[in-house]
């Protein structure tokens, strides 16, 4: 038995701790020198590492940890911090990746870079830096994958880079696409069993998108599955042409879930292009804007849902799809939720990809007619953008963003903050045949944000706790402590899970720019988050 | 000739062609530009579009990936037409540049026409909505020709703040004043006196902003964007001399 194993088992122990209220056991693999595991042994969050983007498969963020709780939280103070200096000064640091720490070790990104620290002290064990190049915006990076002591990012300028996690020394680097066609990458790998799953980015020359699988021995391509259809494939009739699914995009650039029991990968799409102008691709514009299931092993769609059809306002879908165990009519269910950046929260069954609730969390949203029979927002042809303006509500920054939400099988609430708020959205491109970006958003004053807690079981606000000024949205943590933690404006905040109340705070040296993660390491339980360039540790005193 | 001429008769009325941001953002030299841009209308347009989108059945030059690897590259290496200089291909690879950055960049495309509202149907709902705090003849004088329609549009929506300071009440302690700064767990407020407060907030404290911009504000889920356009006509008329 390695090391981690024994942390799995030690999990599993660990698991009577957490027995929730809604939970059943979900979707944690801890990293794995042998990638197998009884399915017993994959079914708690780690509590003595976060191994994953996500902290495990099911994407609640949500830790059984107690030891930091609503009672104590005021005792919450600075264990450390570290500013992290980047290999090139052009482009600073910041840390919008979540860190993934296995055996007292922390692995974070920033664009072009890679740090190892001490998950005890701060201190800085290795850095990995490598130039991107090219005409690409520089935009951040989400982190890491790891499995064993074998290390995955992706960089800006589309190459697969594997590191040696004990010291920072590459083992390949692979392309995983063509930067001049200006594709960008910048998801976080996900690694099941021996698939490191990755995606493309880059919505600004009307590319087409794709998920993919690599050997992580080697890097080796194992399938590539592209969101928009080709002749012949289901959902090519929701475009009008070839040409137009061809140059479709919809880059799910966001890290999704996995459930192990069905084998199936569930993420988020991208917005279609040209982005904002949907006058040559009339039609649904599958699979842009949906939540897919693929089958890890090959690739394969098996089902998908489309959150919005035919978006116009640059709404992606790559919010994180949170997986959700529960009992509904007497029966369980394996249910799979997302509150999108169009404003709507959506549940499905996760096993076939059936509509169960469909509900706007945000009380501007202008923009769509209403829900149909299937549970799609319609979208409203007069709130697309118009050569001379149209008011519409979320602003293309969306109700919610990139920014993982969490849910809690304790309290049965799914956490998002979200922003309320209009634009004005202006069509810049009446070509017969618009291209990349189409539009353009002048943003107005008066905006609102709010940590919004939904009931899944009705999409409804259970509360919601406004900010007192707009910002955000940030990502967010909840524990079996009974608390939620994330960051508005430059604090770290922390809240009543149950309540929404504002329980502790603490000044960060720059906004939050990650989600936060927790982890017991030696007896004592840390909450970990980037703010800016600088990485900082929280610990009860 | 009069084949070319026919193919000029049909490029759509109004080809979209790059704005200013996007020719600055595409930092190329400005007379290569311009030559590539008329060498491209020239030879290349009657063809492939005066955006060089293509037309059937010739290629879409900006989804070209041959045209989009010799942008990064720095050269052109497409030139069907052999009678062109070395030199009319750099610059009409310039101006490829320029049409790629064009689609690509966020910000970097023209508003097109703004002003379709009606003006007077747009002065009708200014005199009902908005007239009793603001004039066409005071302090809105001379606005029409003040600013471009894009920014009047969105500064008559969303006015800037300098002049129009929010007050705040704050309980506890009971203070009230104009409000500087406020953030999750800070106020900071000028009473009446001149003295300047900073006061820690927590979920019990109430504070009641009054912001003259709220009005604007709750117009958004209500107003129109029939009467949005009407009134952004009406006040794109209101010119100094007018209000005279």
């Amino acid at each position: 038995m390695t090391r981690r194993i024994f942390h799995a088992a030690l999990a599993v122990s660990g698991l009577l701790v957490a027995q929730a209220l809604l939970a059943q056991p979900i979707l944690a693999q801890p990293i794995l020198a042998q990638p197998i595991l009884a399915q017993p042994m994959v079914a708690q969050p780690m509590v003595d590492s976060w191994p994953t983007y996500n902290g495990d498969f099911s994407g609640r963020r949500f830790s059984p940890l107690t030891q930091i709780n609503s009672a104590n939280i005021g005792n919450l103070a600075a264990a450390w911090s570290t500013k992290l200096t980047s290999g090139a000064p052009a482009y600073g640091v910041r840390l919008s990746a979540t860190p993934l720490m296995v055996d007292g070790v922390l692995y974070i990104t920033s664009l072009d870079n890679v740090w190892a620290v001490d998950a005890r002290t701060g201190r800085e064990v290795w850095h990995f830096y490598r130039e991107s190049k090219g005409d690409m915006p520089r935009t951040g990076n989400r982190g890491v994958a790891l499995q064993g002591n074998r290390l995955f990012f992706v960089t800006i300028d589309n190459v697969l880079i594997s590191l040696d996690a004990d010291t920072g020394k590459q083992r390949f680097a692979i392309p995983i696409a063509d930067s001049k066609q200006l594709y960008f990458s910048s998801v976080a790998p996900i690694i099941i069993r021996n698939h490191v799953i990755i995606a493309t980015g880059g919505d600004s020359l009307d590319i087409p998108a794709f998920v993919q699988s690599h050997d992580p021995e080697n890097g080796a391509l194992q399938w590539k599955w592209r969101v928009t259809p080709a002749k012949g494939e289901l959902g090519f009739d929701t475009w009008p042409s070839q040409y137009a699914a061809d140059f479709g995009g919809g880059h799910p650039w966001i890290t999704g879930t996995y459930d192990p029991e069905l084998n199936l990968y569930f993420v988020g799409t991208g917005n279609p292009d040209p982005v904002g102008a949907g006058a040559s691709r009339k039609g649904d514009n599958l699979y842009t804007c949906s939540i897919v299931a693929l089958n890890p092993d090959t690739g394969k769609l098996v089902w998908h849902f489309q959150v919005s059809p035919h978006d116009t306002h640059d709404w992606d879908a790559v919010q994180t799809p949170i997986l959700i165990d529960a009992v509904v009519a007497g029966k369980p269910r394996k249910l799979l939720a997302q509150a999108g950046r169009h404003g709507y929260f959506t549940l499905l069954d996760r096993t076939n990809g059936a509509n169960i609730l469909t509900a706007p969390f945000l009380p501007t949203l202008n923009w769509s007619k209403g829900v149909n029979g299937t549970g799609q927002p319609i979208p409203d042809p007069a709130k697309e953008p118009q050569a001379d303006g149209t008011l519409v509500s979320p602003p293309t920054s969306g109700a919610t963003n990139w920014p993982p939400p969490s849910f809690s099988p304790q309290t049965g609430w799914f956490y998002v903050n979200s922003n309320e708020g209009f634009s004005l959205y202006y069509l810049t491109d009446q070509d017969r045949q618009p291209q990349g970006f189409a539009f353009r958003e002048a943003g107005l004053g008066g905006g609102k944000s709010a940590l919004v807690a939904i009931d899944y079981r009705t999409g409804k606000a259970a509360w919601k706790h406004y900010w007192r000024s707009p910002g955000g949205p940030n990502g967010i943590l909840s524990t079996a402590g009974n608390l939620l933690v994330t960051g508005h404006g430059s604090y770290l905040i922390a809240l009543d899970a149950g309540t929404g109340r504002t329980l502790w705070h603490a000044t960060l040296p720059n906004p939050l720019a990650n989600g936060p993660v927790t982890y017991m390491l030696d007896g004592r339980q840390y909450v970990v988050v980037g703010a800016g360039d600088t990485f900082c540790a929280f610990a009860l005193k | 000739m009069r084949f070319l001429l026919t193919f000029a008769l049909a490029l759509p009325m109004a080809a979209q062609l790059p704005s200013r941001a996007a020719i600055s953002a595409s930092n190329q030299d400005d007379e290569a530009v311009e030559r590539g841009s008329a060498l491209f209308a020239a030879r290349c347009a009657g063809c492939h579009g005066g955006a060089g989108r293509g037309t059937n059945p010739a290629t879409d030059l900006i989804r070209s990936a041959m045209v989009r690897r010799d942008q990064v590259a720095g050269k052109l290496t497409v030139h069907p037409d052999a009678s062109l200089a070395k030199s009319q291909i750099g610059d009409l690879g310039v101006w490829l540049r320029v049409l790629l950055v064009s689609v690509a960049g966020k910000g970097n495309q023209d508003f097109l026409e703004i002003l379709t509202g009606d003006r007077i149907k747009g002065q009708q709902y200014f005199g009902a909505h908005c007239a009793k705090c603001h004039s066409p003849e005071g302090d809105l004088a001379g606005i029409g020709e003040k600013y471009d329609p894009s920014v009047l549009q969105s500064l008559w929506l969303s006015p800037r703040r300098s002049k129009t300071p929010r007050t705040v009440s704050v309980t506890p302690p009971g203070v009230s004043g104009t409000l500087e700064r406020i953030d999750e767990f800070r106020l900071t407020l000028k009473e009446q006196s001149g003295t300047r407060r900073e006061i820690a907030l927590d979920d019990d404290t109430k504070v009641e902003i009054h912001d003259p911009l709220q009005a604007h504000y709750d117009l958004y889920p209500v107003l129109t964007d029939a009467d949005m356009h009407n009134v952004t006509a009406f006040l794109s008329t209101l010119t100094k001399e007018r209000s005279k």
